[in-house]
């Protein structure tokens, strides 16, 4: 699975290459978590007020594919605003690890679908200093969630 | 007649097992807890945990075993509404599920009768903290409390859902 990898206060988020239509630079502060544009019907999701990480500048706003493969139109678009999209990764999917069960009924289970350990400036696998959390987004699942209001 | 006897000690032995368990008895914010011998899967210093975003404050994140991430929490917010010292951590089976708690130190293990096991009643509405404790006995002139592995998964599974 290839990602983009986005730097966040205490963690890195992953977020699927093939959820992906384009990016684009965003630097504006955004001040509601979830904002819906009632002339095109797009969904404007900002990541850090997500996450509780007010102080995480954005940089980049992710245009999510469109289900229907219509790419190429600009209304009921999803739009992710995060911290700068910083590099690309190729993850082994033997890598990534579901979710403790406990986490499968926490908010977090709504936004996130699996986590790694990822070695930070290219530090030893036994070396845990050098070690970084990384989270994976489930952008469909995410969508899926505010849809049915349960990501408010 | 070696058959019987072998069958006679085999038997013997199991009601050994079946009346009485192994609990790992360890202390938190100066109280004694334990969960039974059985369900733990390890016992390490506590190095770094990993924070996540969206969590209730008992659960401090995870921590990295092996390169697979466990869920912590912290007995004494859960209990106490008190940070524990990050001393020690007590590591589930993995086939219960990838939790870990901290805790103060290793108290013992305890090695108890069925009889002497106090077991708590519970009351399913009550709500309380009582519901996450299984049990208690008396060990080394103090009390130990059971606590209930699955209830306490159960319980915070309810409160954040």
């Amino acid at each position: 699975m290839r990602v983009f990898i986005c730097s966040y206060s205490w963690f890195s988020l992953a977020i699927p290459m093939d959820c992906v239509s384009s990016i684009f630079l965003y630097q504006e502060k955004i001040n509601h978590k979830i904002d819906f544009n009632a002339e095109n019907c797009n969904i404007h999701i900002s990541l850090p007020l997500l996450f509780n990480c007010p102080d995480a500048n954005v940089q980049h706003g992710i245009i999510l594919k469109d289900g229907n493969n219509n790419n190429d139109s600009m209304e009921n678009r999803v739009i992710l605003f995060s911290t700068a999209v910083e590099s690309e990764k190729d993850l082994l999917t033997e890598n990534i690890y579901p979710l403790p069960k406990i986490m499968s009924v926490m908010q977090f289970a709504l936004i996130f679908n699996g986590i790694f350990f990822n070695n930070r400036h290219g530090g030893t696998v036994e070396d845990k200093t050098t070690k970084e959390l990384v989270l994976l987004l489930d952008p469909r699942q995410l969508v899926h969630n505010i849809h049915k209001e349960l990501i408010t | 007649m070696s058959d019987y006897a072998n069958t006679e000690e085999l038997v013997q032995d199991t009601a050994e097992t079946v009346n009485n368990e192994k609990f790992l008895v360890f202390s938190i914010l100066g109280k004694l807890y334990s969960f039974p011998s059985r369900l733990i899967g390890e016992i390490a210093l506590f190095d770094k945990v990993f924070p996540l975003p969206l969590m209730p404050p008992y659960v401090l994140g995870v921590i990295n075993r092996y390169s697979a991430p466990y869920a912590l929490f912290d007995i004494g917010l859960l209990f106490q509404k008190t940070p524990s010292p990050r001393n020690k951590i007590i590591i589930l089976k993995e086939d219960i599920d990838r939790i870990a708690f901290l805790i103060d130190d290793v108290a013992g293990i305890a090695d108890i009768q069925n009889e002497e096991l106090l077991i708590v009643e519970r009351n399913a509405d009550s709500g309380d903290l009582t519901d996450l404790i299984r049990a208690s006995f008396k060990w080394e002139n103090g009390d130990v409390f059971v606590l209930d592995a699955n209830m306490i998964i159960s319980r915070v599974s309810k409160e954040i859902a």
